[in-house]
């Protein structure tokens, strides 16, 4: 990719992604979702689930057994002991992936 | 400064670390794929979106058709997002701050957010935006330096990949509470691996994510 279009690529990406962003801020009243709504107080346990998943069971777009799953077996433990705190199940997940990285020779 | 500005700056501080270990990842990475380091950073400004960079990053030898495809798919996630965060951030929003506060609708920030207006913070938009304002900081700012400065770092022998996920994981914990909230996490989980054996990888977590609270959402 030359340059002036990388450039142009990134400057299309942002509109993109602003686009999808943007769509429920413009209106100035709400939109008539309430937030009891069903689908969108589940979303967010989806997408963050589902963006989890993927992370650590295919790190590299393909299922593997790999070290990752080692940092996800930490992060559960540590979501486990201390539920609330993002940073407990982020410290354990890397606890967990280096013991499966050692435990497997080293590699990631 | 509102109080909620600063509960919400002082709530990001404590994902800052592992986020930074993913901005600097991502500088080095992009720079390693033949990409301008004042770019990487132009792209953490503008595009502000982790999945997005680094599926462009991954995808930068396929050329412009791949990134912009994969960022469709990425991007989409984004509408209901702003769909169930909006209606907690009231009415009295001006224009100009709907537009800033739109720019800056990214995963993390956006979980903490719904999280605590559950748990009865009672500015969520003064906390989303302080939120926004550390982690734009702290993004824009590792990016950069792992661009700029980061070409002896080997961010897989550092193992910074599995930082990312894990930050994802912890954000969805504490918001599992009852038994459709177990059931959707179960489908998400289940879907999301289906979708690595089967869809493209720019649309695997936005459809698992949709699919599994389409579903979820129908269970009593």
């Amino acid at each position: 990719m030359s340059g002036g279009l990388a450039v142009v690529v990134v400057a299309v990406m942002a509109v993109i992604t602003y686009a999808c962003r943007v769509t429920y801020f413009l209106p100035k009243q709400p939109p008539r979702i309430r937030t009891e709504n069903p689908f969108l107080e589940i979303f967010p346990i989806a997408l963050f689930v589902a963006l989890a998943t993927v992370g650590l069971a295919a790190p590299e777009g393909r299922l593997a057994v790999t070290p990752f799953l080692g940092g996800a077996a930490g992060g559960l433990l540590g979501g486990f002991i201390k539920r609330g705190s993002v940073i407990v199940v982020v410290l354990a997940g890397i606890a967990g992936y280096w013991l499966a990285r050692l435990a497997t020779g080293g590699t990631n | 400064m509102s109080s909620g500005f600063r509960r919400g700056a002082r709530a990001f501080l404590v994902l800052a670390p592992p986020l930074a270990g993913f901005g600097l990842a991502i500088g080095v990475l992009g720079v390693k794929a033949g990409i301008e380091p004042w770019l990487v950073t132009a792209a953490s400004a503008f595009v502000l979106s982790g999945s997005a960079q680094a599926a462009w990053v991954g995808l930068y030898a396929s050329g412009p058709a791949a990134v912009l495809i994969g960022t469709v798919g990425l991007g989409l996630r984004h509408i209901p997002m702003s769909a169930s965060l909006r209606p907690l951030l009231g009415r009295d929003l001006s224009l100009p701050r709907r537009l800033l506060l739109a720019h800056f609708l990214v995963d993390e920030t956006y979980g903490l957010t719904i999280s605590a207006a559950r748990n009865g913070e009672p500015d969520p938009a003064g906390f989303v935006a302080g939120a926004d304002v550390v982690l734009y900081v702290n993004w824009v700012g590792t990016t950069a330096v792992g661009a700029y400065l980061g070409s002896s770092i080997d961010p897989e022998q550092l193992g910074l990949g599995v930082i990312f996920p894990l930050m994802f994981l912890g954000i969805a914990l504490p918001l599992i509470h009852d038994r459709r909230h177990y059931v959707t996490a179960s489908l998400a989980v289940g879907l999301a691996l289906v979708a690595v054996l089967v869809v493209p990888p720019a649309w695997q977590v936005t459809g698992a994510a949709v699919l599994a609270a389409a579903v979820g959402s129908r269970f009593k």
